[in-house]
């Protein structure tokens, strides 16, 4: 009797099965980008200054000294960035600002992304009434455009930061619930999953075994795009006075704060406009990177 | 009792838009233990539909079916999680029908898992026993589907069917996507199997000769209904209904000295949806009558085993 | 046979596709000829380069990543490859036409099929569009289709009506030459029977030669002429049917005929004679005899590079074991 495995398999065999599990294949894509290559080094860079910023920042973040209020950056040797109107160490400021951004892009988009994510698989995958029930609010809450939603959400809830991550957490949660809702749609009529059930496996099994990981890819990259968002409208949030309370640094606040003497000292709202921009830069291109890394199409 | 699977006019109706489906409809046929039933036809004949209804995969919306003699029909969330145990099924798509995301332990294991009452040595145990039973290596293992070719998936969805010890597999196109070489080898298997742990067939395929090598019983189908059935050998050598002639001239024989004498039908399949009364296949077929447009013809007993639904069978052959 | 009836002939053609995984030997020396008004046959399984080599002949091999190493396409006296694309763009639908597998996405949906044969006339003839029409109309009927569906989409086509237009397509600018890869496998048996006697038809009514590429024996037995056995990129055998069909050598086209369950029942054997293994990855060729690694018949001998041996007029094997008297 013979059949293929009986048969010495040529060693040009074992050449092609190189046991490169799926992610390690992504990686190797991934790296090959080089955008994408930078925009993962700048978030890192950005996650250590936040994580380490007690030791990075020259003074805390509410460090007052009117005498040295509004320097430019660069004339005070130990000022990098300058001060503002209560002579706070700008630099210091971003750092500390680092924290609070990214914590709030992180907690916001966790949010977004659970509850968008079983809201979009369920519909998706059980179809009818329920279907249709979801994702007509997530379209009502799609026909609000997403910083008003926020918004509101906030001017509802009551400023500050917690307030704020709930307030842009929910406001992200109808995009996530659109992606993966198609994403479920496409692969719920694979014929594995059709196999599942000849197999018995609940509807549970199959929508945690079998269909969430084979939809990560969409998940994944809409987590970093709407991390950078996230941020965005942290910052918007808190320009407006909704988020960040004084004198907690978040980046949008420190712009608001910078407005008034925006003609004079724009370094006020420069460098914190400057680091908001390279932050969601970075988080766009490794996004980016990583949906074309992502994609089995690309595949030779 | 010899035969472990009976089912009497079963019907399975889809609802579209412009009406309904007749993708199944009033279909009779048994199944006997240790044995292969080919059912084949075209598409839109409603082969692969019927598979799945027999699993359950489908809701039927009539008829009813019998397993080792129990009803089976309209059968319970409960029952119907053991009969699973019983009926399994090996898909056409060796890249589609496996879950990218899974190796190749993973894959065959998950039977084992759902149902329970196993240790992790154990499951390991038997996954390593149906890897060798359908042919794949040991290194294998922790292999995923995208690493391998269309003759090892296929075995994996193999393998995966039988870890549960069933009586009866639905096989729906199991070689069609494969290569001839390896198609041979999957078939190979398929009867070896069929010897070693006495599995019964429902061999579901377009490919007549394929067909022909496997089966015991033949079923031929055109839109939704039976139109002919009897042994493997006999359709053969002497098919009666008018489509099953035309079939089997269609087919390309590889054989330079053999005069073909080919049964050119005209026309396309016609459409299942909403169909007009009468046989199915009176637009196209070369012998059809008035009475084929209004009546359908009665599925009834020819020769020996050999039923065929044809208003004038017995006329078209000489009988 | 003499010059004057060869319409093609393919010498040492070689393609390979340079990737980042190493470099994919799709074609390797592939020698064929086509006669006028006659039909090759490249057999083989997937991956066995057919494909590449009917694009090599279109100038459509995509580049980068295939590259045309070696080897020259005559016909009519001039090498096809290396020409210009604007050389080639004449060449295609004109002299040379190319019938794709999948007829669903063959045809452009949003244009009538009517317009696309018209649309193929205009490009390769001098006529008016009056005249253009005229023509297309004619290619329809000639496939079986009605003039009344002239101005139907390929959505209202079913698989089967769909091929004979794009086979229409191919047919409307009389070429001198069509390639078609694998027709009918998409289509269901009894549509695939009128298809290929329809196309049967037509070549011996335009006198049009063809190489039809499949993996189905039993259609080159029933349209081809000549015979190649394409494995691994390389021609294992050549000839004509009588020397594939009963006086078959090479091991891998004896283990193809055996394979086939049909040929098991004429045979009555019990059991289908697989060929061990798989076609090699063509990144990774073995040296030596590329299909001696699942030869049963294997020796030392087959670990040299294999040339190709008449063993009678016109039949060609890649196998030593056919080269009698040669002295050893």
């Amino acid at each position: 009797m013979n059949t293929s495995s009986g048969i010495n398999n040529p060693s040009s065999l074992k050449k092609v099965f190189k046991k490169r599990s799926q992610s390690k294949e992504v990686w190797h894509r991934l790296k090959r980008n080089k955008l994408a290559v930078i925009g993962i080094v700048i978030l890192l860079l950005m996650t250590l200054v936040a994580v380490f910023a007690g030791w990075l920042a020259p003074e805390g973040y509410d460090a007052q000294n009117i005498k040295i209020a509004l320097k430019a950056p660069g004339v005070l040797k130990d000022h990098l960035f300058g001060t503002d109107s209560l002579g706070r160490d700008l630099l210091s400021r971003i750092i500390w600002g680092a924290q609070v951004s990214l914590k709030v892009g992180l907690i916001a988009t966790s949010i977004s992304a659970i509850a968008g994510s079983i809201l979009g698989a369920v519909a998706g995958y059980f179809g009818g009434k329920l279907d249709n029930i979801i994702m007509r609010c997530m379209d009502v809450l799609l026909a609000i455009p997403g910083i008003l939603l926020a918004i509101a959400i906030a001017a509802t809830l009551g400023s500050g930061m917690t307030n704020c991550i709930i307030a842009v957490g929910i406001s992200g949660i109808a995009g996530f619930a659109r992606i993966v809702r198609s994403a479920v749609l496409s692969v719920r009529d694979q014929e594995y999953i059709e196999a599942a059930r000849a197999i018995n496996a609940t509807n549970t099994r199959i929508l945690i075994k079998h269909i969430f990981p084979n939809v990560m890819a969409p998940i994944i990259v809409q987590v970093t795009l709407g991390f950078a968002n996230a941020i965005l409208q942290a910052a918007s949030l808190s320009f407006l006075g909704l988020g960040a309370q004084v004198p907690i640094p978040d980046w949008g606040a420190l712009c608001s704060a910078g407005r008034s003497y925006i003609r004079d000292y724009s370094y006020l709202v420069t460098m914190p406009g400057l680091a908001i921009m390279i932050t969601v830069f970075a988080v766009n291109l490794f996004g980016d990177g990583l949906r074309d890394a992502l994609d089995p199409r690309l595949k030779k | 009792m010899s035969t472990l699977l009976e089912v009497k006019d079963l019907k399975k109706y889809f609802h579209t838009p412009r009406g309904f489906l007749h993708a199944v409809d009033g279909v009779n046929f048994t199944v006997e233990k240790g044995k292969t039933l080919g059912v084949v036809g075209e598409s839109g004949c409603g082969k692969s539909t019927l598979g799945r209804v027999v699993l359950h995969l489908l809701d039927n919306s009539g008829g009813q079916i019998y397993f080792e003699g129990e009803d089976i029909t309209n059968v319970k969330k409960n029952k119907l999680r053991k009969l699973r145990q019983d009926m399994q099924i090996i898909f056409q798509d060796p890249f589609s029908s496996l879950n990218p995301r899974m190796t190749v332990s993973q894959t065959i294991a998950e039977p084992l898992l759902i149902k329970g009452g196993l240790s992790k040595k154990e499951v390991s145990q038997k996954v390593n026993e149906m890897m060798e039973t359908v042919g794949l290596a040991e290194r294998l293992v922790n292999s995923y589907p995208h690493e391998l070719d269309g003759g090892r998936r296929q075995r994996i969805g193999i393998a995966r069917a039988l870890v549960l010890n069933p009586k009866f597999i639905v096989c729906d196109e199991p070689v069609s996507a494969l290569d001839v070489s390896i198609q041979a080898q999957i078939i190979n298997l398929l009867m070896d199997l069929q010897e070693k742990f006495g599995l019964a067939y429902i061999f579901i395929t377009h490919d007549l000769s394929v067909v022909r090598y496997i089966s015991h019983d033949i079923l031929v189908m055109y839109l939704g209904n039976v139109v002919e059935k009897t042994t493997s050998q006999e359709l053969f050598d002497h098919p009666l209904h008018p489509y099953t002639k035309a079939l089997l001239s269609a087919i390309p024989e590889p054989d330079i000295h053999h005069e073909r004498k080919r049964i050119l039908l005209k026309g396309e399949i016609s459409s299942p949806i909403n169909p007009k009364p009468g046989c199915r296949f009176a637009a196209r077929c070369p012998y059809v009558k008035d009475i084929c447009s209004k009546v359908q013809p009665e599925y009834k007993e020819v020769r020996p085993e050999h039923f065929v639904a044809c208003h004038f069978v017995e006329e078209i052959n000489g009988l | 046979m003499s010059k004057e009836n060869k319409l093609l002939s393919i010498k040492d053609l070689t393609i390979h596709y340079v990737t980042d995984d190493g470099t994919v030997r799709a074609v390797n020396n592939v020698s064929l000829e086509v006669e006028k008004g006659k039909t090759l046959g490249l057999v083989g399984e997937t991956g066995a380069g057919k494909t590449t080599i009917a694009l090599g002949i279109m100038g459509m091999v995509p580049d980068p990543p295939g590259k045309i190493i070696s080897g020259s396409i005559e016909m009519d006296g001039e090498n096809l490859i290396g020409k210009s694309n604007r050389f080639m763009r004449h060449i295609r639908g004109k002299k040379i036409s190319m019938i794709f597998q999948d007829p669903m996405t063959a045809l452009n949906p949003i244009d009538t099929i009517g317009e696309q044969i018209v649309e193929t006339i205009l490009l390769h003839e001098k006529v008016s569009k009056a005249e253009a029409h005229i023509k297309a109309v004619e290619a329809l009927e000639r496939v079986g289709i009605s003039r009344e569906r002239f101005n139907e989409y390929p959505f209202q086509f079913s698989g089967g009506m769909k091929q004979r237009v794009v086979i229409a397509i191919a047919l409307a600018a009389n070429p001198e030459l069509i390639i078609a890869d694998e027709p009918t496998t998409a289509l269901d048996v009894t549509i695939q029977a009128q298809v290929l006697a329809m196309m049967n038809k037509l070549k011996n009514e335009l006198n049009t030669s063809m190489i039809m590429i499949t993996h189905d024996l039993g259609i080159i037995s029933e349209m081809c002429d000549q015979v190649a056995v394409i494995y691994a990129g390389e021609v294992v055998e050549s000839g004509n049917l009588v020397h594939i069909f009963d006086e078959m050598g090479h091991p891998y086209t004896k283990g193809l005929f055996n394979s086939l369950p049909g040929v098991a029942i004429a045979g009555h054997k019990k059991r289908l004679e697989s060929i061990p293994g798989l076609m090699p990855d063509p990144t990774d060729l073995p040296s030596g005899c590329k299909f001696s690694p699942r030869c049963l018949d294997k020796s030392d001998k087959c670990d040299e590079e294999q040339k190709l041996i008449e063993v009678s007029e016109g039949h060609m094997v890649r196998c030593w074991k056919f080269d009698q008297g040669k002295g050893e």
